[in-house]
């Protein structure tokens, strides 16, 4: 799965790769109990991975480094806590809110940014993201003001008990999958092909006659939906939507954990970044107060250890352990990297 | 409706507000447009400058302070420069990006292992307390002189940078400029100058504002913030344009605060937005930190 | 006709005007090559064309249309597109893949969400169509990055073709080959103004001379001489303004990795 580029010729639905995503995480309660370990941290990595994954849409896809994510995923937490203060509810009800929420909410920033690219793309989403922060915050009769909307309740879709660890785990997997492969269908579409060839180089793709600014706005859109989608599963998971949920702190996290997975250059790593980083958010904080200090050296070590992902930081010591003559393959790699590769005869 | 000499003290209140934002943007575009970097960490030495100072006022009194604080953490951010961001200049700026994010989050975590999550207040050096009776109205000493500072600090940095042979090099290794070829193997000194020239000013920033702003953990963001938006609002790698950013800002606010109190903050992301549609290059974007 | 024009065209950077004052007519229909010693604002006036650089002062017209501030996809749209010379493909995707990414604009399906890009019979008929004329059916599923530099040459000349342009202005598409690749590239680009504008910048002078219908030369950002090759090779002033550089660019042809 190392090269499963997310722009590749592999456009044939990857059906194995999906089944053995299902079967994993099916699987993966049995796993959780033998090893003693609460089904609801499993719960909260489906969630982040879906987050990822729509995240993924923007960084891995189409190459643009969003800093402020969490106001979309916080958006659609907030759709759901606030549609059931006013009395709406149900499961479908909360969902299609929690998208919609996302779609706005992204809609909103993606106008004021869709010109933009690179480091001045990451500063803006960072600042205007901190705007949902703010607004959260200061319209308190709206959303709780400082400790947010709390008291939720999980609604009972077809009679199912969403309030049992496992019934929910279950349902969220459902959801889960049904995400993935609706974002898989979606860069993998006629629309994705524009998104990859403005990764590859935006400025060839405006040459093409594309309007790239659109095509970025259609991006940045359809990310923001997703990810409101999994922060309307994240307000029913916390039973509340928390100010904290739209924080930068929140932004940041899933841009590491996308990166960690090997996001950039694989379509189902940033699921492998959420389980990592979830499982290591989840020991931290059992064991010190100081998490902001191990989360920051997580961001420090990822950025200068790993900056390609975890899988091709196991390939490359995979390697290095099992053939040290492998020089040769990375001295090629690096004469097929170099600009003026054609030149050789 | 408020009365005449409130909206003027809260008019005064915004232009000292804006310098002192405005002395942490032009740090951090000055970093931004020479290396073409975001330092997401430039927060943390604003906070580092009013810690630092905090504990040294009590050492050796606040005048020396002012002065040791901000080459304390002047050395700190050409120390961060060295040890981490150098290493990345050659990959995505996106990355450094996260690293001082890193840094920030980290560096946070520290303050309150040493000082607490407590908010802390300076006193107000003696030569200005109290306040003063300007005929018109009646104003704090402190502010007026965090104002006088602020704007002499920043006609410092920018007679340096304008009429020095550092400053012409600095300036010569703007991001977009071809020189940055040029100058060669000076480059890596400019850098860790820059950086080590913002860090001081932010951290200048943080001992003025000390007084006023309550000294706590997370203030670094208070003041990062503004400094994005005023980038925004300024044009990206205009020294004026940061300084003319921040006097807006620091308006906006003040007005904010007397007409719609609640959402008083939002009102600086309402201009940078409104500016952004209308001038997406900033009111004097230009490609160089100097124009 | 999709012939090109400029007024006054001017462009500064700072104290250096690469492009000054350069009023030029592009005949529709032929093959029209921009010549000068180096530093002469070729490139900058390439970019003024394409709209790659905003002008300081002067116009650009397309079909007696003023294009001078025209959003680049919509000159695209009109029929005026360019090619580079640092080469822009998209390395990550295959031949086929890009050259779809330029053709399925033009059958409306690029906003497509829901369906799978190459399965649409016109599109693939008109990628394989493309393929098939710029010579590279064999790599068609081969990655861009993969491609030998000749190759990269002729993808990107396709990826401009895509988009149907009635002119086309190639930066340097001869850099970096090889003398027997030059002169098959110089046929292609011959073959080309047969059904289109073709504006070329490029140093290989034997090429350029063969297969010109005019030549404009450009020194120091000015319009030097214009003609056909005969004329602009007995050209005196021409022949001063590359011994002024102290270099010829004559002999240089096709030896551009020696």
């Amino acid at each position: 799965m190392t090269r499963e580029t997310v722009s590749g010729s592999h456009r044939k639905p990857p059906v194995a790769a999906f089944l053995s995503l299902l079967g994993v995480f099916a699987v993966l309660p049995l796993a959780l109990r033998g090893l003693d370990i609460s089904l609801t941290l499993g719960t909260e990595v489906l969630i982040i991975a879906l987050f990822a994954m729509s995240y993924n849409i923007l960084l891995g896809t189409t190459g643009l480094a969003s800093f402020g994510h969490a106001a979309f995923f916080g958006s659609g937490a907030y759709a759901v806590a606030i549609a059931q203060q006013y009395g709406l509810g149900g499961a479908a009800i909360d969902l299609v809110l929690a998208f919609l929420a996302g779609l706005v909410a992204a809609l909103l920033v993606g106008l004021l940014v869709m010109k933009k690219r690179g480091i001045y793309f990451g500063l803006l989403t960072l600042a205007f993201g901190q705007m949902f922060y703010i607004v959260a915050l200061r319209w308190d009769d709206l959303t709780g003001g400082e400790t947010g909307l709390t008291g939720l309740k999980r609604p009972a879709p077809f009679g199912l008990d969403l309030n049992d660890h496992i019934t929910f785990y279950y349902f969220v997997l459902a959801i889960f999958m049904v995400a993935v492969w609706v974002i898989w269908r979606i860069t993998h579409s006629p629309f994705g092909s524009v998104l990859a060839a403005i990764k590859s180089n935006e400025v060839r793709t405006q040459y093409l006659g594309y309007h790239t600014a659109r095509y970025k706005l259609g991006a940045i859109v359809v990310s923001g939906a997703f990810s409101g989608l999994a922060g309307g599963l994240y307000a029913w998971f916390q039973y509340a939507a928390y100010p904290q949920n739209l924080f930068w702190i929140e932004s940041g996290n899933i841009v590491i954990l996308t990166l960690l997975g090997g996001g950039l250059s694989s379509f189902f790593g940033p699921i492998l970044g959420a389980a990592v980083f979830v499982g290591a958010q989840d020991l931290i904080s059992s064991y010190t107060e100081h998490w902001m200090f191990f989360f920051g050296l997580i961001f420090i070590l990822v950025v200068t250890a790993f900056p390609n992902g975890l899988p091709e930081a196991l390939a490359r010591l995979l390697s290095l352990v099992r053939r040290p003559t492998r020089t040769t393959d990375a001295s090629t790699a690096a004469v097929r990297a170099a600009p003026n590769r054609g030149t050789t005869p | 409706m408020p009365s005449v000499a409130e909206v003027v003290s809260q008019l005064t209140n915004g232009v000292i507000l804006g310098l002192i934002l405005a002395l942490v943007a032009t740090g951090f575009t000055m970093v931004l447009s020479v290396m073409g970097i975001i330092n997401f960490a430039h927060g943390l030495l604003f906070a580092l400058g009013a810690y630092l100072s905090l504990t040294l006022v009590d050492v050796v009194g606040y005048w020396p302070a002012l002065l040791l604080a901000p080459l304390a953490v002047g050395l700190i951010g050409i120390l961060l420069e060295q040890a981490f961001i150098r290493r990345l200049y050659t990959k995505d700026p996106l990355f450094v990006l996260l690293l001082t994010f890193g840094i920030a989050m980290m560096g946070e975590d520290v303050i309150q292992m040493i000082w607490g999550k407590l908010a802390y207040s300076i006193a107000a050096p003696d030569l200005a307390r109290g306040s003063i009776d300007l005929g018109f109205m009646i104003y704090s000493k402190y502010r007026l002189f965090m104002g006088a500072f602020a704007l002499v600090s920043i006609f410092c940095v920018w007679l340096f940078l304008a009429k020095t042979p550092y400053g012409a090099m600095i300036r010569a290794g703007s991001h977009d400029s071809e020189m940055v070829g040029i100058l060669g193997k000076n480059l890596p000194l400019i850098r860790a100058l820059v950086f080590g020239l913002a860090a001081a000013m932010a951290a200048l920033a943080g001992i003025i504002a000390a007084p006023l702003w309550s000294v706590r953990p997370q203030m670094g963001l208070d003041a990062l913030l503004p400094a994005f938006l005023i980038v925004v609002i300024g044009g990206m790698g205009s020294f004026w344009g940061s300084v003319l950013g921040g006097l807006l800002v620091g308006i906006t606010n003040s007005l904010a605060v007397m007409f719609v109190p609640r959402f008083a903050d939002l009102m600086m992301y309402v201009l940078a937005a409104v500016v952004l549609l209308y001038r997406p290059r900033g009111l004097l974007g230009t490609r160089s930190v100097l124009e | 006709m999709s012939g090109l024009k400029t007024e006054n065209l001017s462009v500064q950077f700072g104290a250096v005007k690469p492009v000054d004052d350069v009023s030029v007519e592009i005949a529709a229909g032929r093959l029209t090559s921009i010549i000068g010693p180096n530093g002469a604002g070729k490139t900058s006036f390439f970019n003024l064309l394409t709209g790659l650089y905003q002008p300081t002062r002067g116009k650009v017209f397309f079909d007696g249309q003023d294009v001078t501030h025209m959003p680049v996809h919509q000159k695209v749209r009109s029929g005026l597109t360019r090619t580079f010379q640092i080469l822009n493909v998209f390395d990550t995707l295959t031949v086929a893949e890009n050259i779809r990414a330029a053709v399925q604009r033009r059958h409306g399906r690029s906003a497509y969400m829901f369906c799978a890009p190459d399965r649409h019979g016109p599109v693939e008929d008109e990628v394989d169509a493309i393929i098939e004329r710029v010579r590279l059916k064999e790599k068609r599923n081969i990655r861009a990055n993969d491609l030998s530099h000749g190759h990269r040459r002729h993808l990107e000349i396709g990826l401009s073709l895509a988009t149907e342009p009635r002119t086309l202005l190639l930066d340097e598409p001869m850099s970096g080959l090889g003398m027997y690749e030059s002169s098959v590239m110089g046929e292609f680009v011959r073959e080309l103004a047969q059904d289109l504008t073709v504006v070329l910048v490029e140093h290989h002078m034997s090429v350029v001379l063969s297969i010109s219908d005019t030549i404009l030369v450009l020194s120091q950002g000015r319009l030097l001489a214009s003609g056909t090759p005969a004329e602009i090779q007995a050209n005196p002033q021409v022949q001063a303004a590359y011994l002024g550089t102290g270099r010829y660019d004559l002999p240089q042809e096709g030896a551009g990795h020696a």
